[in-house]
């Protein structure tokens, strides 16, 4: 009925942890004899609502992202550059896969040494809360995102989706390995809800939104 | 203060208001007559039941259940001055066996405000009162039966209770900071868990003190005679006035 | 043990601090309200969520083997956990079989609710809680008293002091950013050194196997990916069956818990880091049994934001202690009397709600939390776990209220027993009800008296 993808190993334990398996699923069903009322899928939702113009979209997304505590530049594909050497001296561009090989495999303790400033080629960014979609195929380490102290993503404008429904409708069967959203700096509130930004990831975001 | 129709009402007084504030219960028979209705209460009503199924004694509520049935099957509406009983009679005599009369009395019984405002749809209360009020939201009454929207649910924003009382004149609805929270009556809930229960009466009262009102006034007397029990305790200056007694104040 | 009404009465001995935990948690109730007016399909949103829970709930066993089915195909190692025994001796056996000691976990209720760090601390074994909220109170050695904001029952200055003793933060600091720099310099070490990090689960996605973490510190990533293995703990009811769901819980769950319209982080675990291994732990602990009982299996739709908790009126005022069960307020006690087999228990917890309904209104899918407060009360009573007084008082309410001249006799006698008793005897320990409230003033005539006077020859 079900295959026992554990059964293979043949070890006792194995065999141990496959009989809660069996339990499991056996109550399970026992329960939906007992109570269960069977229910279908909803349809999904709000497929009619209006679209919105590319403005409304990046205004929505910046204002989402300085509520999340995120810095919000708007530039033009050339401009780029130049910014990144004004304001983010030394920052590591991992939109470059030449740099990509000196990160891979690198430890913890050396990167969270090494990775002051991290830039990542965001996949697109979600006008309701200012998140921006990050995955593997973006960076060399899972881990440097949320290493380093400050985060710089930029997102190209035409990425930039209305809400978490176009965002999903956009990932579903291309998700490998990991990816995240990431709104704002890391932060926290649990010493008497008092916001500060910095808990564990980045201490700051900058996003740039790239247009042309 | 005319209405097109006139229907045969049993007047449902709950226990407490019997018991301690017969003033709630005349005050309701005399407005229900005076909107033209045709008002009886049967003698032989007692309670609801809430009081022992909301402390887990349904089974041994069944028999109140039942009276309650018996001495209201014969009217159009059943209507109390009480959102928590009305409720109560709708909600959880589902227990009951589902016979004609059960369905009916479900079907018909009514939280004053409620009645006058959906069933008879006056929209003309000639009433004066000139007072600060401060309108204390019953659970019961705003979550159970809908009389407005509580402010937790993302829904245009209603009172069926406020509305009524904005038609009277004179009246200054004050604001509080915030609209909708409970008194902490919660019936037994008062006796089994006091301190909480009197903690957040007094934070009630202090919110409408705070905001300057004369009165609270509530569609359950049971909410009020906590609150008033909090407030001659601590001796604070504000008054608990049911609403059937503000809407049956003196006509214009 | 104390009942809930007891602790809430020590809790409330500190009337400012009450007054400050109310307040601070109506505002996050506030925040919500404002973030969930912004969506207006908000109320569509719950509904809709709610309909995907309730299938999942229905199609329980197909939806985990198939998680299960793709979880494995991605790399990852699957293990069932019958109840919170087997849970902890698999986290347990995994740790040893890498020799690890440096193990960091983000935050995790399951892991609570089975007792996971005591567990392994009897196992010679230090996990570090990673979340700020979280390793304050694993400092202090108690409880979380609420499951989104665990710290929430401490002022900075308790903070601060706690700091100064465990971490060498200056005597007297109270600041809170000086505070959480400490904790993220403190914790900084433990996660570069991590062999092993511990993750609760938000979503766990059929269709791929994946799980969705959602931290506002970014502290499950920081563990995840600096340790070589990872862990990920679920009670069976966290499965979703495809990634376009959690467009609608992702949209509720940071909204509804904080007023944020996302977490700063939504992490999607598919696949074991290159060299890594990746464990996820499906754990029942009696949660089919619940699943069988139609009156409370809704519960299991619960996805934890809190909520409830934010607007409880009672919780607010008595704090998530005074419930003594791993999740505190509305949702815990529907949780907490049956959450071992076979038995009822935390059977003060039902009578802790003045059953305002609110909590079932700000409920992101839905859960009749009021409702199955109404039904525990119920099964008490019918089970004889009232006390003997509460019941034999019941059984004559019940009769007096079914006979209307016994009603109207008994009427007559309480009002004349509060007219003529002396105040001393009224108010006395008994009378809950007297301790910080007057009783009413005794009118001369019932209605039913006033109405057979005047009325009933007309």
């Amino acid at each position: 009925m079900f295959q026992y993808n554990l059964l293979k190993s043949g070890t006792d334990k194995m065999k141990a942890i496959n009989s809660s398996r069996q339990k499991i699923v056996e109550n399970i069903r026992k329960s939906m004899m007992a109570g269960g009322i069977s229910h279908t899928l909803p349809q999904l939702p709000f497929t009619d609502i209006e679209s919105e113009s590319k403005e409304e979209l990046y205004e929505r997304f910046s204002q989402s992202l300085k509520t999340a505590g995120a810095r919000v530049v708007l530039l033009d594909v050339s401009e780029l550059e130049g910014y990144l050497k004004e304001k983010c001296p030394g920052v590591i561009d991992l939109r470059e896969k030449s740099v990509w090989e000196r990160y891979k495999g690198m430890k913890p303790s050396e990167m969270e040494a090494k990775a002051g400033s991290v830039l990542v080629s965001g996949k697109m960014g979600v006008a309701e809360n200012g998140a921006v979609w990050v995955d593997e195929t973006c960076f060399p380490e899972r881990l440097l995102p949320f290493i380093t102290g400050n985060l710089i993503l930029s997102v190209d404008e035409k990425k930039i989706v209305r809400d978490m429904h176009a965002a999903y409708a956009a990932i579903a069967g291309k998700l490998q390995g990991f990816g995240v959203f990431i709104s704002g700096p890391s932060k926290t509130a649990d010493i008497e809800q008092s916001l500060v930004y910095g808990a564990h990831g980045a201490i700051s975001l900058d996003v740039v939104i790239l247009r042309g | 203060m005319k209405v097109a129709k006139r229907y045969k009402i049993g007047l449902f007084i709950p226990c407490y208001i019997d018991q301690f504030y017969p003033q709630v219960g005349i005050a309701t028979l005399e407005l229900l007559r005076k909107l033209g209705q045709d008002v009886h209460y049967p003698l032989e009503q007692t309670c609801c039941g809430q009081p022992l199924a909301n402390s887990g004694a349904e089974d041994d509520a069944k028999a109140v259940y039942r009276n309650f049935v018996r001495n209201f099957s014969e009217f159009d509406y059943v209507v109390t001055p009480s959102g928590s009983c009305a409720y109560h009679v709708r909600e959880h005599y589902d227990i009951l066996e589902q016979s004609e009369d059960v369905v009916k009395v479900r079907r018909c019984t009514y939280e004053l405000c409620e009645f006058i405002a959906d069933v008879l749809k006056v929209d003309d209360l000639k009433i004066n009162y000139p007072h600060r009020v401060g309108v204390h939201q019953s659970c019961h009454g705003l979550r159970g039966l809908k009389l407005g929207n509580p402010s937790e649910l993302i829904s245009a924003s209603y009172s069926k209770v406020i509305s009524l009382l904005e038609k009277a004149e004179g009246i200054e609805l004050i604001k509080l900071d915030r609209e909708d929270e409970c008194c902490g009556f919660g019936g037994t809930f008062s006796i089994f868990e006091p301190a909480v229960s009197a903690r957040m009466g007094r934070d009630r009262v202090d919110d409408h003190i705070r905001n300057n009102a004369e009165i609270i006034t509530a569609t359950d007397m049971s909410c009020l005679m906590h609150l008033e029990g909090i407030i001659k305790r601590n001796n604070k200056s504000i008054k608990v006035v049911h609403i059937a007694e503000i809407l049956n104040s003196n006509t214009l | 043990m104390r009942s809930h009404s007891e602790r809430a009465a020590l809790f409330l001995k500190d009337q400012n601090r009450v007054t400050w935990h109310d307040e601070t948690l109506w505002i996050v109730r506030k925040k919500r309200d404002k973030a969930a007016a912004a969506v207006k399909e908000w109320e569509e949103l719950r509904e809709k969520a709610s309909q995907v829970k309730e299938y999942v709930l229905s199609d329980l066993a197909y939806l985990l083997l198939e998680f299960e089915k793709n979880a494995t195909q991605n790399g990852a190692v699957v293990h069932w956990a019958a109840d919170a025994d087997e849970f902890n001796r698999i986290v347990l056996e995994i740790i040893n079989s890498k020799s690890a000691h440096n193990i960091v976990k983000s935050k995790s209720m399951l892991t609570e609710e089975c007792g996971l760090n005591h567990y392994l601390e009897e196992h010679g074994i230090d996990i570090v809680d990673t979340d700020l909220g979280e390793r304050i109170i694993q400092f202090r050695n108690e409880p979380p008293s609420h499951i989104v904001l665990p710290a929430i029952h401490l002022k900075k200055e308790d903070i601060g002091e706690l700091f100064h003793e465990k971490l060498g933060t200056e005597r007297g600091s109270t600041d809170p950013q000086y505070l959480t720099r400490a904790a993220r310099a403190h914790l900084r070490e433990k996660f570069v050194n991590a062999q092993v990090a511990l993750t609760g689960v938000n979503f766990a996605v059929a269709e791929n196997g994946s799980v969705v973490v959602c931290t506002n510190e970014g502290n499950a990533d920081m563990g995840v990916h600096s340790a070589p293995v990872q862990i990920h703990c679920m009670g069976i009811e966290k499965i979703i069956p495809k990634m376009e769901h959690l467009g609608i819980f992702t949209r509720l769950l940071a909204r509804n818990a904080t007023g944020q319209p996302i977490t700063t982080y939504t992490s999607h675990y598919m696949t074991p880091k290159v060299n890594g291994e990746m464990h996820i732990i499906i754990v029942d602990n009696g949660r089919t049994e619940r699943l069988a009982s139609r009156d409370y299996r809704d519960a299991l739709k619960c996805i934890r934001c809190g909520a409830c908790m934010n607007t409880c009126p009672v919780y607010r005022r008595s704090g998530g202690h005074s419930y003594g069960f791993t999740i505190p307020g509305p949702i815990g006690t529907i949780l907490a009397p049956h959450s071992l087999p076979g038995k009822i228990v935390y059977k003060d917890l039902p009578a802790a709600s003045s059953l305002c309904m609110s909590c079932s209104n700000v409920c992101p899918v839905k859960i009749g939390i009021h409702e199955q407060i109404y039904k525990l009360r119920q099964e008490l009573i019918r089970k004889g776990y009232g006390s003997l007084v509460k019941r034999v008082v019941l059984k004559i309410s019940g009769f007096v209220f079914s006979k209307p001249h016994l009603y109207d006799l008994s009427g007559k006698m309480v009002r004349i027993a509060l007219k003529k008793l002396p105040r001393a005897l009224i108010y006395n320990r008994v009378n809950t009800w007297g301790l910080e409230r007057e009783l009413p003033d005794v009118p001369v005539q019932s209605f039913k008296e006033w109405y057979r006077q005047n009325e009933s020859n007309k």
